[in-house]
C-alpha cells in the first residue's frame, strides 16, 4: 500500500509543481508596479459630482432650469434628481417606454418618459397602469433634449392620499428655501459670531434663565448653528474654548435633560429646541 | 372630464384669493356641497371654509361629488366659469386635511420665489 508507485509519486509532484508555478505567477502579479498607479496622474477629470439629493420641484422650476455643462441649476439650487406631483394629462404607450404629459398647475405640461419593457415578467409592479387625469408622483432625472426639458423617470406611482399633494407643495418651498439659504452661508459655519437673527434670542440674557455661564455659552453656540443636523461636539468645543471638555459634556447633558436641546444624527450632534 | 389642458399657470387658490385673480384661470380644490338640478352649476366648500359657485356652460358629463379640483376662470362676481375638473373617488373627503392644504397654498403664494409658477 505504501509502495511508491510511480503514478502516485508523479501525481504528487505534479500537483506541487503546478501549485508552485501558480504561486509564482501570482506573486509576479502582485509585484507588478503598473496596477496601483496613482489615479490622479491619469487624465484630468472634468466630471463633477452630481447632487445626490432628490429635489421636490414644480414643473415651471424644471422648465426654468439653467444648464451649466452637465449640471442643472434651479435658481441657486443644483438639481439632478427631482420629484414632482401632478395630473397625468396623457399616457402614450410606446415600444420601449411610456410617455406621460404631467400637469402640476404651475404652467405648461412636462413630458415624462418611463423606460421599461412592458412584456417583462415584473412589468405589473415596475410599470403600474396609470389612468389619465389622475394624480401621480414622478421621481426621475432632468433631461434636456435640444432645448426641450423632460424627465427620465425611474419611478411613477399613483397618489392614493391627496394629503401627499399638500406635502409636496410644502416640500418644494422648504427644500428650495433651505438649499438657497445654505448656499449663501459662508463655509466656515464654525465662526461663533455668525448667529442667525432669529435663533439667538438668549445670547444677551445672562443667568436670567437659570443656566450657569458655561451652560449659557454652550446653549448659545448650539442655537447659532443653522445646519439641519445641528452642531457637533467637536465644533462646539472649538467655539466655546473657555469650557473644559468635561464641563462641556455636562452642560450638554443638562441642556438635553431640561429639553433645551436634542440630539440629531448621533449622540454628538445637537440642535436647539427653540426654532 | 374633457382633457383640454390650459397651457399656462393655474394657481391654487381658496375663496379669499378669488378677488385677486379675477379674469384669470385658477385651480380650486374643495368639496361639492350642492348641485343645481339642471346640472348647470354647483357649489363647493373651499379649504378656507367658504362656498363658491361654479358655473358650467355645458352639462357635466359625470356627476361631481365629494372632493373635486376645478380649473376655471374667475368672473367678476368671484364665481368660477368651469373649464375642467378632476375628482378623487378613492379619497374619503374627511381624510383630506383641508386646513393644511389651505396653509400650504397660502405659503406657496407668499414664497413664490421658491414655489415657482409661470
Amino acid at each position: 500500500m505504501w509502495s511508491n508507485q510511480g503514478g502516485g509519486g508523479g501525481g504528487f509532484d505534479g500537483g506541487y509543481g503546478t501549485g508552485g508555478g501558480g504561486a509564482g505567477s501570482g506573486g509576479g502579479g502582485f509585484n507588478s508596479p503598473g496596477g496601483f498607479g496613482s489615479p490622479s496622474q491619469s487624465q484630468p477629470s472634468k466630471v463633477r459630482v452630481k447632487s445626490k439629493s432628490l429635489l421636490p420641484c414644480t414643473i415651471q422650476q424644471i422648465l426654468n432650469a439653467q444648464q451649466f455643462d452637465d449640471v442643472f441649476k434651479i435658481g441657486e439650487v443644483e438639481a439632478y434628481q427631482v420629484t414632482i406631483v401632478g395630473l397625468t394629462r396623457s399616457v402614450k404607450q410606446q415600444e420601449t417606454h411610456v410617455t406621460y404629459e404631467i400637469d402640476d398647475m404651475s404652467g405648461p405640461t412636462l413630458s415624462v418618459r418611463h423606460y421599461g419593457d412592458k412584456n417583462s415578467p415584473d412589468a405589473d409592479k415596475a410599470m403600474p397602469v396609470i389612468m389619465e387625469n389622475s394624480y401621480v408622483r414622478v421621481c426621475g432625472v432632468i433631461r434636456n433634449f435640444s432645448g426641450q426639458m423632460s424627465i427620465a423617470a425611474f419611478q411613477i406611482i399613483p397618489i392614493k392620499d391627496l394629503n401627499e399633494l399638500t406635502s409636496h407643495i410644502l416640500e418644494v418651498i422648504h427644500s428650495h428655501m433651505y438649499h438657497t439659504k445654505r448656499n449663501r452661508l459662508p463655509e466656515a459655519v464654525g465662526g461663533a459670531a455668525k448667529a442667525l437673527p432669529a435663533g439667538n434670542a438668549f445670547a444677551g440674557a445672562q443667568a436670567q434663565n437659570g443656566l450657569t455661564s458655561a451652560q449659557q455659552q454652550v446653549y448659545s453656540a448650539i442655537c447659532a448653528c443653522p445646519l439641519q443636523e445641528g452642531i457637533g461636539i467637536k465644533e462646539l468645543q472649538q467655539q466655546v474654548g473657555s469650557v473644559s471638555q468635561h464641563a462641556l459634556r455636562e452642560a450638554v447633558e443638562f441642556l438635553s435633560s431640561e429639553g433645551h436641546i436634542y440630539s440629531t444624527i448621533d449622540d454628538d450632534h445637537y440642535k436647539s429646541t427653540d426654532g | 372630464m374633457a382633457a383640454n389642458p390650459i397651457v399656462g399657470p393655474k394657481p391654487r387658490v381658496n375663496a379669499s384669493m378669488l378677488p385677486r385673480f379675477q379674469g384669470k384661470i385658477v385651480c380650486l380644490l374643495g368639496i361639492v356641497q350642492t348641485c343645481d338640478e339642471n346640472g348647470m352649476s354647483f357649489k363647493m366648500k373651499t379649504t378656507d371654509g367658504q362656498d363658491v359657485l361654479v358655473i358650467v356652460s355645458e352639462m357635466l358629463s359625470e356627476y361631481v361629488e365629494g372632493l373635486v379640483e376645478v380649473i376655471g376662470r374667475v368672473n367678476h362676481q368671484n364665481n368660477i366659469d368651469y373649464i375642467s375638473s378632476s375628482t378623487f373617488p378613492q379619497q374619503t373627503p374627511s381624510d383630506f386635511d383641508m386646513a393644511h392644504y389651505n396653509q400650504a397654498i397660502q405659503l406657496a403664494q407668499d414664497f413664490s420665489d421658491f414655489y415657482v409658477v409661470a
